[in-house]
């Protein structure tokens, strides 16, 4: 099983603590902080100096703990996500979907032909019939279609 | 593998410019040759939404569009992203905005964007506004409230968060006095807090408050638009009380800039045909309380500038 | 009296095999849509309104009344099954109702969390029926500084949901109100933290947030070599959904509880059945007898939120009916499906048109009832789902993410956005950070900030308001008392403690 190693207890208190900063900063800069009564930036700025505070306790009790262990597999779902979405915007959302599922069963799973078509032609097809044809969401017909219907 | 991807590509594009010019010689005047795309910028049952349903039902009714018609509400950044979208479109026939002054405002305010990005197509209706009190308000009509404000009263004016600002805004200017705008995120909800007493007035459409002014628990105080409202909401005009005062607002539709010019010739004859329609007059126009006020693409254009020239003045 | 004859009469008017068969099918497809993650009661109701315009108007009203239920009934369901909270108000079933799931006790989670909606829905029509109009002129004393008295109540009870490591609950609920300070300040009309980004000027959707941090984190959660016994391997059997009597008694308490409470909260401008299902959760979580359980897979869990939400959306109908004007936005629509109709809802309605109002609340009753017929029945096909093997269901449930994310707002950002917080989401879980205290917080500052901000502005930037309104002072003194009531209590203990020390010297 293949780990990966990021400290992330001290990493997310960190990006919390940096994110508190700048609301702080913006707020009250740029937004108001008192204007006969409590402005724009009044309220973000207040909550910016708490977390920003709580994330350094959350940094120090972070570093004394053991880090969670991380495997790569986990990344796999976003990063098929990912590229799922950009093949939806070259050839429609839908046959993206389609090689999605049927891509992760096949090569990621290895399941055989004969188990994992079905099961990616039907869940397509239900996410098609519900979503496309009877709520009739509008989804991205892709690059291509869009060139070739003018 | 990208050199792939990307030859077809290009072999795709190619293919479907090709396409297009051969349709659109082969015809005389034009008409949509797929599915059109209607874009509204706000949610699915409020004011934009009932408006264009309405449109695309007489469309489809009446045989004026043969194709299909998509509605497809873009509410991302409150509507920002969706107006950007369709202003970046290419040679885009069959892609529809349906734009009130409500859009236009924030457009030009905070989104950096202007008219030159769109291409109005039609005016469809006209929305006035009237500034509502409750029934147990100490001030009996709007005259006694303008002399508390020069007493020294301090006035809470609820209001929308689009179209109403601007009145307040004039109201401020042309009035004066010790007066606050409580900005709500709907007319519904300015009209909550005027019935529960927590503003003085507020600032609605008279679509959204008939049944409460018709049965009394609500008083019109002043019209901002340039003539009175009929009965129930008969009450005198700024013009009359002596303040250079007059709002309209409108709803329109809009396609993108770079739009060819027979489709805006098609929709603008379109969407004439639909406002010329006796469904349309009475299941919409009157339903709702507007001002039936149609322009096309031409003078939909001059009128919207007006607006812009306004709100960036 | 007359009151009862109308109803009668209105029930009369319901009561048809037509209108039985068209509440059946609304409450059939509007649980299939309230299922679907992204389609919220809001989209729901809004797409299926133009099926009931083929009726005359009382079959119409019916099958649209179905609908709105069996689309609140459907967003537990996906919390209860795979974790995944439909909308905001199912955050709250999502909590226990998961760990049922996994207990192996999904059926009875959907059961408790279908009666506990029904006896939500009841007990707020009931309400609704005997005081009628008088609620919501109650409800309209609400303004802005009452509600940001009240909400400061709530947030203050959000403590209550942080889990066993207080440092980082308190890490989540903050990142939860600044995500919500993202985008357009209603009370300036100014945008702020937009950093020039389009998307971001009108704020981070919830939608798509609320998926990414509980479905997709879990996605990749499922990515892990599995434990033992984290699949569902037993018999699933609809015997086993069906609650015995010690699970039915124990759910009664807390759903009757949460169903008067979220009427109330239902009525008020304003605060919605988020807010509602929230308070009806942590009440129980204050004051129930399984207090310590919640949390853990418990039905009282399950059946407080639930009753409470679905109470507050049947409270949500009186200011509705009797001053026409909408509480929320699946309100909104309501409201244009009753003007199609040619109902106009507003203080007249009851006077001038009694016959049909009455018809209506009656089937709502009549709408109730079938939607919980039809839900119970669907339980055993539903929790099959439970048994598709992990390896399916990774990337069916990703694809499922990535449609509802779309659908939400009909964008590719809306996938990215789901996307960046399903990564975040995975990682604050893996650290133990509670999600559940982000989304809520994400929910209810922005009302707290906006409504407290507005207070200033009719007090004319005096912060004495809050206590020259009644109703605001009671909430806040009780605020205070529930703050410093640690305080006092350790302050008393310590005195009794020296005294005895004295004695025993």
């Amino acid at each position: 099983m293949k780990t990966l190693k990021a400290n992330t207890r001290v990493i997310i208190p960190s990006i919390t603590f940096i994110l508190g900063i700048i609301w702080v900063v913006y707020g009250l800069n740029n937004y108001g902080w008192w204007e006969n009564g409590p402005g724009s930036g009044f309220f973000p700025s207040i909550i910016g100096i708490l977390i920003s505070g709580i994330s350094v306790i959350a940094f120090l009790e972070g570093r004394k703990m053991e880090p969670p262990q991380y495997i790569k597999a986990s990344y796999y779902p976003f990063l098929a996500a990912f590229a799922t979405v950009g093949m939806a915007m070259i050839i429609g959302f839908f046959p993206a979907m389609f090689l999605f599922l049927q891509g992760w069963l096949k090569l990621y799973e290895k399941f055989s032909w004969k188990k994992s078509l079905p099961i990616s032609i039907i869940t397509t097809a239900i996410l098609y019939g519900v979503f496309a044809m009877w709520l009739m969401v509008p989804f991205p017909a892709g690059f291509i279609y869009n060139a070739i219907r003018g | 593998m990208k050199k792939l991807l990307t030859v077809l590509l290009m072999v795709a594009l190619t293919a479907g410019v090709v396409f297009a010019e051969g349709q659109q010689e082969a015809e005389g005047p034009w008409s949509p040759t797929k599915g059109v795309e209607w874009v509204v910028t706000s949610s699915a049952g409020g004011g934009s939404s009932i408006f264009t349903q309405n449109i695309v039902e007489i469309m489809k009714n009446e045989g004026i569009v043969e194709k299909n018609i998509i509605i497809n509400y873009k509410t991302d950044g409150g509507g920002a992203v969706g107006r950007r979208a369709v202003s970046m479109m290419k040679n885009e026939a069959h892609t529809l905005l349906t734009f009130n002054s409500g859009d236009l405002q924030p457009l030009v305010t905070r989104e950096g964007g202007d008219l030159d990005g769109l291409t109005p197509l039609a005016v469809m209706a006209l929305d006035g506004q009237i500034i509502l009190a409750n029934y147990d308000s100490p001030y009996a009509d709007m005259e006694a409230l303008i002399a508390g404000l020069k007493g020294g009263d301090r006035i809470i004016v609820g209001g929308s968060k689009s179209d109403d600002e601007a009145i307040y805004n004039a109201m401020k200017s042309e009035i004066g006095g010790n007066m606050e705008y409580l900005r709500s995120d709907s007319t519904g909800e300015a009209l909550t807090q005027l019935l529960g007493g927590h503003v003085d007035i507020a600032i609605a459409k008279p679509a959204a408050s008939f049944d409460l002014v018709s049965s009394g628990e609500l008083r019109p105080m002043v019209s901002a638009g340039a003539t009175r409202f009929a009965d129930p909401f008969d009450a005198p005009t700024f013009g009359e009380l002596g303040y250079d005062i007059e709002f309209q607002i409108y709803r329109g539709v809009v396609g993108p800039a770079d739009m060819p010019e027979e489709a805006v010739a098609y929709w603008s004859d379109a969407l004439a045909k639909v406002a010329a329609t006796s469904a349309w007059k009475e299941n919409y126009i009157n339903k709702f309380l507007l001002v039936d006020h149609h322009l096309g693409a031409e003078d939909a254009k001059a009128y919207m500038q007006k607006f812009e020239d306004m709100y960036t003045k | 009296m007359e009151t009862i004859t109308l109803l009668l009469q209105g029930f009369g008017t319901a009561l048809t095999i037509q209108n039985f068969l068209a509440a059946a099918a609304g409450a059939f497809l509007g649980l299939i849509v309230g299922a679907m993650p992204g389609i919220g009661s809001l989209a729901g109701v809004a797409l299926l309104l133009p099926l009931t315009f083929k009726f005359n108007p009382v079959t119409g009203i019916i099958m649209l009344s179905a609908i709105y239920y069996a689309n609140m009934y459907g967003g537990s369901y996906s919390s209860i099954l795979i974790n995944i909270p439909g909308d905001g108000p199912a955050v709250m079933t999502a909590i226990d109702g998961h760990p049922m799931a996994k207990k192996g006790e999904p059926g009875k989670a959907l059961f408790t969390s279908n009666l506990s909606s029904f006896i939500g829905g009841t007990i707020g029509i009931i309400i609704l029926t005997i005081t009628g109009p008088a609620l919501a002129r109650l409800g309209l004393k609400f303004g802005p500084v009452e509600m940001a008295a009240l909400l400061m109540v709530a947030m203050t009870s959000l403590g209550w949901l942080l889990g066993d490591n207080p440092t980082k609950g308190v890490v989540s609920t903050l990142l939860g109100v600044m995500l919500a300070t993202i985008g357009f300040d209603i009370v300036v009309g100014t945008p702020r933290y937009d950093f020039g980004s389009l998307h971001l000027l009108g704020g981070i959707s919830f939608i798509p947030l609320v998926i990414g941090m509980f479905g997709f984190s879990q996605v990749m959660e499922m990515m892990e070599p599995r434990k033992q016994g984290d699949s569902v391997d037993m018999k699933l059997t609809l015997k086993d959904s069906i609650l015995n009597k010690s699970e039915t008694r124990r759910l009664l308490g807390p759903a009757i509880r949460s169903s008067f409470l979220g009427t109330i909260i239902g009525i008020l401008p304003g605060a919605g059945a988020t807010t509602g299902s929230f308070l009806g959760y942590i009440t129980e979580k204050k004051i129930g007898k399984n207090k310590d359980k919640m949390g853990t897979g418990i039905l009282e869990g399950v059946a407080a939120a639930e009753a409470a939400n679905n109470s507050a959306a049947a409270g949500a109908f009186a200011p509705l009916l009797s001053l026409g004007i909408p509480g929320s936005g699946t309100g909104a629509v309501l409201l244009g499906g009753l003007l199609m109709y040619g109902l106009t809802p507003g203080p007249r309605l009851f006077q001038n048109e009694p016959e049909f109002t009455w018809g209506l609340i009656a089937s709502l009753y009549v709408a109730n009832v079938i939607t919980l017929i039809v839900a119970l029945s669907i339980i055993p096909f539903l929790i099959k789902i439970l048994k598709v093997p992990v390896k399916i269901m990774v990337p069916i449930i990703t694809a499922v993410c990535i449609m509802g994310a779309y659908s939400a707002s009909n964008s590719l950002y809306g996938v990215m956005l789901m996307l960046t917080s399903g990564f975040a989401g995975f990682h604050l879980k893996k650290n133990n950070y509670p999600i559940a205290p982000l989304l809520l917080a994400f929910v209810l500052a922005p009302t707290l900030e906006r409504d407290f901000r507005r207070s200033f502005i009719i007090s004319d930037g005096s912060p004495w308001i809050f206590f020259q309104r009644p109703i605001a002072c009671g909430l806040i003194i009780f605020l205070l008392l529930t703050i410093l009531s640690p305080v006092i209590r350790k302050g008393i203990e310590a005195v009794k403690k020296s005294r005895t020390g004295t004695t025993a010297q």
